[in-house]
Formats: C-alpha cells, structure tokens, sequence
C-alpha cells in the first residue's frame, strides 16, 4: 500500500507544483501590495493578488479531484496502465490508493488554504486597522454560501470541511462511473454519455442523501459535521462497489 | 504448470480468443506464433491477468490467475508502457517497490549492456531503446514465467542480438518463457516449442525437434503451411 501511495502522489506531484507556484506568486504580490502600496488608495496590487489566491485555492482544490480522476481514467485506459495493473495488488488496494491519495491532497489543500487565508486577513487587519468594508464582504460571501453561517473561525473551517468532504464524495462518484465506463461498457455504443448521465444521478443521489442528513435542531455547524461525515461515508460506498466492479470486470 | 482451459475472450461481437486449451509446462520457451488478429496477445494478457477471459480460465500452479500469479508471472507488451514522467533509474525503483524477485543488480548490469543511461527520461527514448528497457525491467525479475509480446519488435538487428542473448540466459529447467513474434526464422533459434493459433483458435503445440525428426521440416516451413493455406483445420 505504501508503494501504490507513494506513486499515486508522484504521479500528481508536478500538477500541485504548479498550484503551489501561482499560490506562492500571488500571495507574493499580496504581501507587496500591503506593505508597499497598501496605504495607496489606488492600489490594485492587493485586490487583484487577492482574487487570484481566492481562485487558486478554489480551482486549484477542484483541480486536485478532476486530476484524481483523469489519472485513474489514463491507467484504465492507456498501456501505461500496465506498470499498475501488473503488479501483485487487488483493485481495493489500487483503488484505496488512489481514494486516499486524492483525500489527503484535498485535506492538505483545504488546510493549505485556509490557513494562508487566515494569515492573510490577519496580516490586512493589522495593516489597514478598520476594515469593516472587507468584513461585510467576507460575511456576505459567506451567508450566500450558507444562510446560516456567521463569519468566525470554527465556522469556516466547518464550512470548509463540509466543502472538501462533499467534493470528495463527488469525485468518488466519478471514479465509479469511470469504472464503469472502463469496465462494463467498454465498447459499447454511448459508453461516454451512459457513464455520464450515470454519474450525474449518483450525484442527485448524494445530494438528495446529503439533504436526508440536515436537522432542525441542530446548529448550522453541527449540520456542516453531519454532513461531512455522511459524505465520507458516501466516499467509502463507493470506493467499495468501485473496487467489486474493478476487481471482477476490468481488463486493460 | 500453466493451463488455457477453453479461454474466450471476445470484444462485444469479435472473438480474440476462442476456446483455447493448452498446458505450457515449465524448462521451455514457447514461440506462440500466428499472423495479426490470431489472438497471441489477447491469450497473453490474459495469462498475465491484465484482462479477464469471457469464458474459461488459466491457471498457474493450480490457482486462477490473479493477484497472487502477478508475483511469479511476468509480462512485457509490445506497446511501451512506462510512465512518462519517469526516467530509466525511476523504472528500476518501481520494479524493486513492487516485485520482491526484481534484482536491481540485474536491471544495471542489463541497462550497462544495452548501452541506457539511467539518467534518461522513458518519453525521450527511441523505440529500440524503449524496447531494451522493456527487456531488462522484465528480465531483471527472477520470475517463474516470461511473457513477452513481440520483444523483436522495430529494433535493429545488432539490438536484436542482445535482446535473444539476454531472454536465453532466462531460459533455465524450472523457468517458463513464452514469446510472441512475426520474425518467426528469429525464433527458431530461441524457442523449443511452437504454439500455432489463427482467428483465435489454437491451430497446434508443437515440439520444434520432434518436429523437425519426425516431418523434416522447420518452425517456419510449418508456419508456411498452415498459414499459406486458406482453411486450415482447428483442433
């Protein structure tokens, strides 16, 4: 297991490079911007730079899934496939690789993130004293994310985590449909758009699961737990009914 | 012992592979031979448990093949099949992580002789240097059973010399190797046992010296005969 790790992580390591390099970048201009220019009233360094990590850590923690995805894809369906395939490992052990390969990239991103912009509104707090504008548009961004939320600590990273989990949940629903794509439909006339439309009802599915799980008495981040954890035992139904379909079906 | 019990394999209304039974025992090397299409790489995947028959198994040692065979069997593809993103050094590394029988003494000692800088990334490579390091991953393995699909395939004759010289030092009493190829005078020279197979089926399993005693003829006269005639009787 820990040599399948290890080379899930190598073969996604050049792509988390470069998020990591445009993160650096920005947050770079971010620094200059305040402390440089930052009293300048027509300084666009920091918003700008600003945006750009915004995005970066979004894009890029999507991008860590559809990665996840497309490598799984690649060793399914290309020769390259072999150098896994022909080793002495069974799918669930393939397959848990990867599931946690792409988990503990997602964590480490989601973290990554949170804490550069928690430094990073910290450090504008202290730069520029009253901020009230950024606070309201940090609560209003959030409150159009989850009515319910109020903006402190312990409930962004509630949020946060419920976004990870959720985005988990929907990329091992990816790798199911792709295995089915590789493994039973492989062929067949429209095997992509039945993989597809497979996909987007395993995602109504979850959704509609997910929904089954928010309570009215409780508290909007206890709700956000709740559903993080039902969306990683999501994850791990799929991983199991992926790796039954790979292990008795694929061929590469 | 390997053993094709009425193996099929067919992709949705083509048959690769059509009822093959055969039992490959260890101490030979196999030449498994056919024009395009016969079913040689399909029925080779297969015994190296990269794809699953439609019907019938192969088993090795009595065990359906699986994960557990990929410990004793190894398999090389005509195609190259090496991440791109690894150089030659990397290749070794993976062989060793996975495959306790991988001597990385081996690999060098293959790499020195066919001239490959470790240092060299696998996308860069020609096709005959892609096809040597393909050879000496594989044989770097102190494995039970040798597959290897057209290991003669698009590489110049001097590499070729190298190539039979390294996959007859594997050729000992208790070792298996099987090998595919349309150079089929190449192979006389290796093989001892030729495996005829055309439109999936397997055609005959023949002892190269018996054969040669008894019919006085050669791998490739026979390959001749059944290929140059237009039907030819499947078992």
């Amino acid at each position: 297991m820990k040599a399948l790790l290890k080379y899930e992580f190598r073969k996604t390591f050049a792509a988390k490079l470069m998020i990591l390099g445009i993160a650096a970048c920005a947050e770079l201009a971010f620094l200059c911007g305040l402390y440089l220019f930052g009293k300048d009233p027509d300084n666009n360094v920091t918003v700008i730079s600003t945006m750009i990590l915004f995005f970066t850590a979004f894009g890029g923690v999507i991008f860590i899934g559809i990665q996840s995805v497309l490598t799984l894809h690649r060793d399914m369906n290309t020769k390259q496939g072999y150098m896994l395939y022909m080793t002495p490992r069974n799918s669930f052990q393939i397959l848990g690789a990867k599931m946690l390969e792409n988990g503990f990239s997602l964590l480490l991103a989601g973290a990554f993130f949170f804490l550069l912009g928690f430094l990073d509104v910290t450090l504008l707090f202290q730069r520029m004293g009253s901020i009230s504008l950024l606070w309201d548009f940090l609560s209003d961004m959030l409150r159009s994310i989850n009515t319910q939320i109020t903006i402190d600590v312990h409930s962004v990273l509630a949020l946060v985590l419920s976004m990870l989990a959720s985005w988990m949940a929907t990329v091992s629903t990816a790798f199911l449909a792709d295995i089915v794509s590789a493994a039973l439909l492989n062929g067949k006339k429209y095997n992509g758009v039945l993989s597809f439309l497979f996909f987007i009802a395993l995602n109504v599915l979850m959704n509609w699961i997910l929904r089954q799980f928010s309570f009215s008495g409780v508290s909007a981040v206890g709700n956000l737990y709740i559903e993080s954890a039902v969306a990683v035992v999501y994850a791990a139904i799929m991983y199991v009914i992926s790796a039954l379909v790979m292990e008795k079906y694929l061929s590469v | 012992m390997l053993k094709s019990n009425q193996v099929t394999r067919r992709f949705g209304n083509f048959t690769a592979v059509d009822h093959v039974t055969m039992t490959l025992e260890p101490g030979h090397v196999y030449a498994m031979l056919g024009p395009n299409g016969s079913g040689k790489t399909t029925w080779m995947k297969m015994a190296s448990g990269l794809m699953k028959p439609t019907e019938g198994e192969i088993t090795f040692r009595g065990e359906v093949i699986g994960v557990n065979s990929r410990r004793h069997i190894t398999y090389m593809s005509t195609e190259p099949f090496f991440y791109s993103w690894m150089t030659i050094r990397d290749v070794g590394k993976y062989y060793a992580d996975f495959f306790d029988d991988f001597s990385p003494a081996v690999f060098d000692g293959l790499l020195t002789e066919m001239e490959l800088s470790p240092e060299m990334k696998t996308r860069s490579l020609s096709s005959g240097m892609a096809a040597k390091l393909k050879i000496a991953a594989t044989l770097a393995r102190d494995a039970d059973i040798y597959i290897l699909d057209e290991p003669f395939n698009g590489i110049d004759l001097l590499a070729r010399d190298e190539i039979r010289r390294a996959i007859l030092r594997r050729a000992e009493p208790e070792k298996m190797l099987i090998l595919s190829s349309h150079l089929v005078e190449e192979m006389e020279a290796v093989a001892d046992i030729a495996i005829f197979m055309h439109k999936g089926k397997l055609i005959e399993l023949r002892d190269l010296e018996e054969m040669r005693q008894r019919d006085g003829i050669s791998m490739a006269d026979r390959y001749r005969q059944i290929y140059g005639h237009v039907e030819v009787d499947a078992q």
